[in-house]
């Protein structure tokens, strides 16, 4: 007890800097510069939870700046909405030698609305410099601090948070009562200079000298890649609403009583008319079914951000009345009117997001960024996503499949995981039978069905009309050159989640001449150049391929009259372990066949495969573009 | 700036005292056909339909604030599909100043549906109204409306107020079909506007006078009324088809059917009439009157201490120019904003180290007059904005400089740090600007006599037997071409450029790539890397099917729609020369070569040329082609989808190559 009153007692001093700060770009460790287009050089920020329902924030943090696409690194701007309050903002600017040449106080930021262009209201508002460098590089100190009601998202620390941009120096400071329990969820700070230190009110990370990190195709995103360290407490408050995060369960119990419970207020005409609805339908599926169809055709999507720090949905008798409302509002209606009708769904909370992140499931904290509604059919949950009129019934697209979610039940929170399609159901079938002609031109009819995940790329097709219809096949099939369609048909069949177009298709000038004869590519949709990931030259992250896939390709061919075929390439089959290709070559009298399946494994792969893969996608557009000879006899 | 009446000076032409306010815009009674249609017959893919959109425009006096302008507007929309939707919500921006703002008020609305063979109406309530500020000038009023589906007729009507003596453009053409377009514009006769154009459509307004008037109170508290004459037009327009996006468009907003009104002039008391731009002297004049541009242009006394240095130091006008081009960008850093009007002026930008367009290149000017070189300010309309057809202030955002240089004319723009005397950021490249002086002399500029983009190609590589082809290639880049890879290579290191080549040509390997020239921004660059393709050609035993343009073929025509709406728009004019020597195997023989063609589009907007000799084992091929204009009307585009197809039936023909025994 002794011990623990003395630390409080020293720590009760206010927050200075534990260094000097070093302001002049000269002094910046050549390291950490190369290649970066900044360096903080020393950042700290301290959320100081120890007054009962209050998260101040402090911030202060030292950029240097080398060229333009490092400035917005110095991320000199705080958010603040009806519960956040910013209590000093301010910035001053160095040159190079590190003398100092601005100051900027509160008023010279610039204070705009913070709402994007497809929200119709939200309270956020940002202060934001509005600096233009005269001269780079230049080294900026920010320091902010804001007090705000909601204590229940705490920013995650990462002492690397940009692309291009290293890090001399960094610290995160939470303080929090002594009574309270701290949880921390710690990733990748293997291999970096990191030292945490734990005191009875406070937990201190510091972090030195870390390198820059440059974006890279198909690796994991930045918070994957870095040290990143997140907080979490048992209990919280969101926008002075008190809640609490202890298990999972107690965390969707206490979100389902304070935020969604109340908002089901349908009045008895409206239970009426659902259970109108449902009248003679049979089985909980076909009720479910008609609900949905129901919703789809009454509701649009529209995003408001109101109540309680706009986690509370709209009622929905509201929804009912106005016919629209964002994603918790209408997956909350559509949980109303299924539940008239005796059917049991949950609220769900996920990230909406097409890298398929998951709540992290190991700590309990208010997280995610979407609403859907997980339905209870039998044994299993079908998830509906609600701000959608045209979504299938239990379709899940890319924004929200395979990934951990949490339901809102009546016995509490529960954790579930979305639909995942699996690599043959995430497949495009591709048939095409086209006639050559013997001025090298090419006529006939291609077929595609798309299914899984897919589908969802074809969804918006019925949208366009006939002209920006042509020009998406013109780039879609952009392999064949001179490409004419017409008569395209789509088909989208709801119930079986398949989407199917036909169209007829002529190109002139499609085989090469070469004298009397012509090079003829049999793969009228092979993949070019541009197709191969790039280049590195130092790869630094592992391959992710978030999703398997299978795209299968036949294509048969009649020769005009008066021709015949050289040789046949032969037949090719590559495996690997991300993927494969197989390809045939057949001949039957005058016709040709040709068939094409790429297939590419889901997985994480070791960063020494990223080459292979490249390999592999240069093989694939050698085969894809081999020629026949088309003689003339 | 306010007009208010004055006491007893004003006009007071005594008449008929009747009101000023208008009968409320009244549309037809929603029908029964209308929710009932389910397509547009004119376009069968539109999600929504106006099927009204009307404005009524009109000045109201209120003492407080003086001449007022006020719009109302009603617009009906049909919903035709689940897209349409989104058409359900309005949002009306409002402009505002540190002073003054725009206001909305009397928002009204009513969502109609057919409900068992019924019309039914639901009111728009206050909970679908939301306000919010859009940034620091605009702030946004949104409606959506309540129980909307497809098949809904959604119908709203507001005013806006504002003090800006600013007629809000009548918008014409929307993202979704117009069925009637009605707009009655009434100005008091002491306003005079001039109105524009905008868009390919025929439009003559119905056009009357009548006697109009405001109540006022005058300095002594005493209420008056003021009666003057109304212009009124009135703009209808039926079945106006939707806005398309297409590609090699900058900017299809400059196609939008709209007619703009410009004030020209006032003339509140008798005989004491103001004008503001009729004629281009006019425009000149009066821009030079604005404190925010004329008003800028003495210099003060450290900038002539500057320009005295600057004589001393260089005796020809060209260097004088390149030194004060030097000294501006090293002292003002260009903030993204554009505006022919400085925002806090050429003093405080110059303190700052920071500033818009004006501030950075009316300092340019000054300090080049001062320098005894006779530099003025030339308008613009930047790409995005359009450029004007009639003398006007509206139609220009941007200014640069122009030097009177013998029968031609030198450009400058200081905002970017790779711009040369007449190599200007290729934003300003758009047909005519306009120089202005003092004394109301004003010049046309053709923008694009001032330049000449040009890219030179030399390959010289070996085909060898195994189809691998190994080279250099020599690229000279000229004028625009040149300050846009300066702009590239500044923003990536050697190597990524290097290997973005390799990625650009589709070549295996590119090494030893030399930039020259890089350095001297007014002179041309010279690019040399060597290359490595492991298979270039098609074989088969005993011959080979060359592609003799290597990586510089046109494999593919840009233009793959079958129609087009708008015109088509390049950057800006060039000559692109290509030029490939190739050593063939030993042991081959050309067999076939292409025939050369020359062809040429519509309007001599450019031409086309190619021509392949060989001798010996040397294979040798060259093209030409060059665009002298940037604008192909669109009854020109099957001409130029033509134009590219032959090209690039051409440039894919092959040679083919037979091995000799």
């Amino acid at each position: 007890m002794a011990k623990k009153l003395l630390l409080l007692l020293f720590v009760t001093s206010s927050v200075a800097f534990s260094q000097d700060l070093k302001l002049s770009a000269l002094t910046v460790n050549p390291e950490l510069s190369e290649g970066a287009d900044s360096v903080f050089r020393n950042e700290e920020i301290t959320l100081d939870l120890s007054r009962e329902g209050k998260l101040k924030t402090l911030i202060s943090r030292v950029v240097t700046v080398y060229n333009k696409a490092g400035l917005g690194d110095v991320a000199a701007y705080v958010g603040y909405d009806n519960n956040t309050k910013v209590n000093s903002i301010e910035a001053y600017i160095y040159d190079l030698s590190g003398k100092e040449r601005e100051h900027f106080k509160e008023r010279d930021f610039k204070d705009v609305s913070a709402v994007d262009g497809g929200t119709l209201y939200a309270d956020s508002r940002v202060l934001y410099l509005d600096y233009t460098p005269t001269t780079y590089p230049f080294t900026v100190h920010f320091i902010s601090e804001t007090t705000s009601e909601t204590t229940a998202f705490l920013r995650p620390w990462m002492p690397l948070s940009r692309y291009k941009s290293g890090t001399e120096f960094s610290k995160f400071t939470v303080i929090y009562p002594p009574e309270q329990t701290l949880h921390v969820k710690e990733t990748h700070l293997d291999g970096y200079a990191i030292e945490k230190e734990e005191l009875a009110d406070r937990t201190v990370w510091t972090a030195k000298d870390l390198a820059p990190v440059t974006w890279e195709y198909s690796a994991p995103d930045l918070d994957q890649r870095v040290p990143r360290v997140k907080c979490f407490f048992d209990t919280f408050y969101l926008s002075g609403v008190p809640g609490i995060a202890k298990t999972w369960k107690d965390f969707g119990r206490w979100m389902y009583t304070d935020l969604v419970k109340d908002t089901q207020d349908l009045d008895q005409a409206t239970i009426t008319e659902a259970k109108a609805l449902v009248a003679g339908l049979e089985t909980d599926e076909e009720k479910a079914r008609a609900i949905y169809q129901y919703v789809q055709d009454k509701v649009r999507y529209i995003s408001v951000q109101v109540e309680i720090g706009g986690w509370k949905p709209m009622n929905a008798s509201d929804v009912h009345r106005l016919g629209y409302g964002d994603c918790k509002a209408l997956s909350n209606y559509t949980q109303s009117l299924l539940k008239a009708v005796g059917i049991k769904s949950y609220y769900t909370v996920l990230y909406g997001k097409s890298d398929k992140e998951s709540l992290d499931t190991d700590v309990v904290a208010m997280q995610g960024n979407h609403a859907i509604l997980g339905v209870q059919l039998g044994d299993e949950i079908q998830f509906l996503e609600c701000t959608s009129q045209e979504t299938p019934f239990g379709y899940m697209g890319s924004f929200t499949d395979d990934r951990e979610v949490l339901l809102l039940t009546e016995d509490g929170g529960k954790l579930a995981r979305t639909t995942k399609y699996e690599q043959d159901e995430n497949r495009v079938a591709l048939e095409a039978a086209f006639k050559f002609d013997a001025s090298g031109g090419l006529e006939g009819t291609i077929t595609r069905a798309s299914s899984g995940i897919f589908y969802a790329n074809r969804m918006s097709l019925a949208r366009l009309d006939q002209k920006d219809l042509s020009d998406y096949y013109y780039k879609a099939f952009d392999a064949i050159n001179g490409l004419s369609v017409s008569n395209i048909q789509l088909n989208n069949d709801r119930m079986n989640v398949v989407y199917t177009e036909s169209l007829d298709a002529r190109a002139t000038n499609y085989g090469s001449k070469v004298g009397a004869n012509f090079l003829l590519r049999l793969n009228a949709f092979a993949l070019g150049r541009d197709a191969i990931p790039p280049k590195y030259a130092h790869r630094k992250s592992e391959l992710i391929i978030l999703r398997g896939t299978t795209q299968e390709d036949k294509i048969a061919i009649t020769l005009p009259e008066g021709y015949e075929v050289g040789a046949l390439p032969e037949d090719v089959v590559i495996e690997e372990q991300f993927g494969s290709y197989h390809a045939t070559f057949r001949r039957e009298g005058t016709q040709l066949y040709y068939t094409r399946t790429l297939k590419f494994n889901e997985g994480n792969y070791p960063v020494a495969q990223y080459e292979n893969y490249r390999d592999f996608y240069k093989t694939v557009v050698r085969n894809d573009s081999q020629k026949v000879l088309i003689q003339k006899i | 700036m306010r007009y208010k009446l004055l006491m007893i000076t004003m006009v007071v032409l005594m008449g008929a005292v009747h009101c000023a306010q208008a009968q409320k815009i009244k549309l037809d009674k929603v029908t029964k056909d209308e929710l009932e249609l389910k397509v547009y017959a004119e376009d069968s893919t539109a999600a929504a339909i106006y099927l009204d959109k009307v404005r009524e425009t009109y000045f109201d006096y209120k003492t407080s604030s003086g001449f007022l302008i006020i719009n109302e507007f009603k617009e009906r929309i049909k919903i035709l599909s689940k897209e349409g939707l989104d058409y359900a919500t309005k949002k009306i921006l409002n402009y505002k100043n540190d002073s003054d703002k725009e206001l909305v008020d009397d928002i009204e609305g009513v969502t109609y549906n057919l409900v068992d063979g019924k019309i039914e109406e639901i009111e728009l309530k206050k909970d679908g109204i939301f306000e919010n500020e859009r940034s620091e000038h605009w702030d946004e009023t949104s409606i959506t409306m309540p129980a909307v589906q497809v098949g809904s007729i959604v119908e709203w009507s507001y005013t806006t107020i504002s003090p800006f003596y600013k007629i809000d453009d009548l918008i014409l053409q929307e993202d979704l079909p117009i069925v009637e377009y009605y707009a009655k514009i009434r100005t008091p006769g002491m306003f005079t506007f001039r109105r524009l154009k905008k868009g390919y459509f025929d439009i003559t307004p119905k056009e009357s006078i009548v006697d109009g008037g405001v109540n006022f109170e005058n300095a002594y508290g005493q209420s008056n009324y003021a009666s003057y004459k109304e212009l009124v037009a009135e703009y209808t327009q039926n079945d106006v088809p939707a806005l398309k996006e297409e590609v090699f468009l900058i900017n299809p907003d400059n196609y939008r059917r709209s007619i703009v009104y410009e004030l020209i002039s006032t003339e509140f008391t008798e005989g004491n009439k103001k004008e503001y731009a009729t004629t281009w002297e006019e425009v000149a004049k009066t821009i030079f009157k604005q404190r925010e541009f004329g008003g800028q242009m003495s210099p003060s006394l450290s900038l002539k201490k500057v320009a005295a240095r600057m004589v001393a130091d260089h005796k020809t006008q060209a260097e004088k120019i390149e030194a004060a081009l030097a000294y501006v960008k090293s002292k003002i850093k260009w903030n993204g904003n554009y505006g022919k009007y400085t925002d806090d002026g050429i003093d405080d930008a110059l303190k700052r180290g920071s500033g818009d367009v004006a501030e950075i290149n009316l300092l340019l000017t000054v300090l080049l007059r001062e320098c005894g070189v006779q530099a003025n300010p030339v308008l613009i309309g930047t790409k995005q904005h359009g450029i004007p057809s009639f003398p006007t202030l509206e139609g220009y955002n941007y200014v640069v400089v122009g030097v009177r240089d013998g029968l031609k004319t030198i450009l400058l723009d200081a905002t970017d740090k790779f711009s040369a005397p007449n190599i200007l950021p290729t934003r300003v490249y758009n047909w005519y600007g306009r120089m202005v002086n003092k004394e109301g002399v004003s010049q046309e500029i053709d923008l694009y006599e001032t330049i000449s983009p040009q890219k030179d190609r030399y390959v010289m590589a070996d085909l060898n037997e195994d189809g691998s082809i190994n080279g250099v290639l020599k690229q000279r880049y000229k004028s625009l071409e040149a300050f846009e890879l300066r702009h590239k290579v500044d923003e990536e290191s050697l190597e990524t450029y290097t290997q973005e080549r390799a990625v650009d040509l589709g070549v295996d390997e590119v090494t030893n790539l030399k930039l020259e020239g890089i350095e001297e921004l007014s002179a041309p660059i010279t690019e040399s890397l060597e290359f490595k393709i492991n298979q270039g050609v098609d074989q088969i035993p005993g011959q080979i099917y060359l592609n003799p343009l290597l990586f510089f073929t046109m494999g593919d025509n840009p233009f793959k729609s079958d129609v087009r709406i708008s015109p088509v728009e390049f950057n800006y004019p060039f000559f692109h020369n290509t030029n490939v020597t190739l050593k063939l195997p030993e042991g081959y023989e050309v067999q076939q070569l292409p025939e050369p063609i020359k062809i040429a589009l519509p309007g001599e907007l450019g031409s086309f040329v190619y021509s392949i000799t060989h001798m010996g084992q040397t294979l040798q091929v060259m093209t030409k082609f060059n665009l002298t204009g940037t604008f192909v009307p669109y009854d020109y585009y099957q001409s130029l989808k033509e134009f590219f197809n032959r090209r690039v039936a051409k440039e894919t023909e092959k040679v083919i190559l037979q091995k000799s025994i």
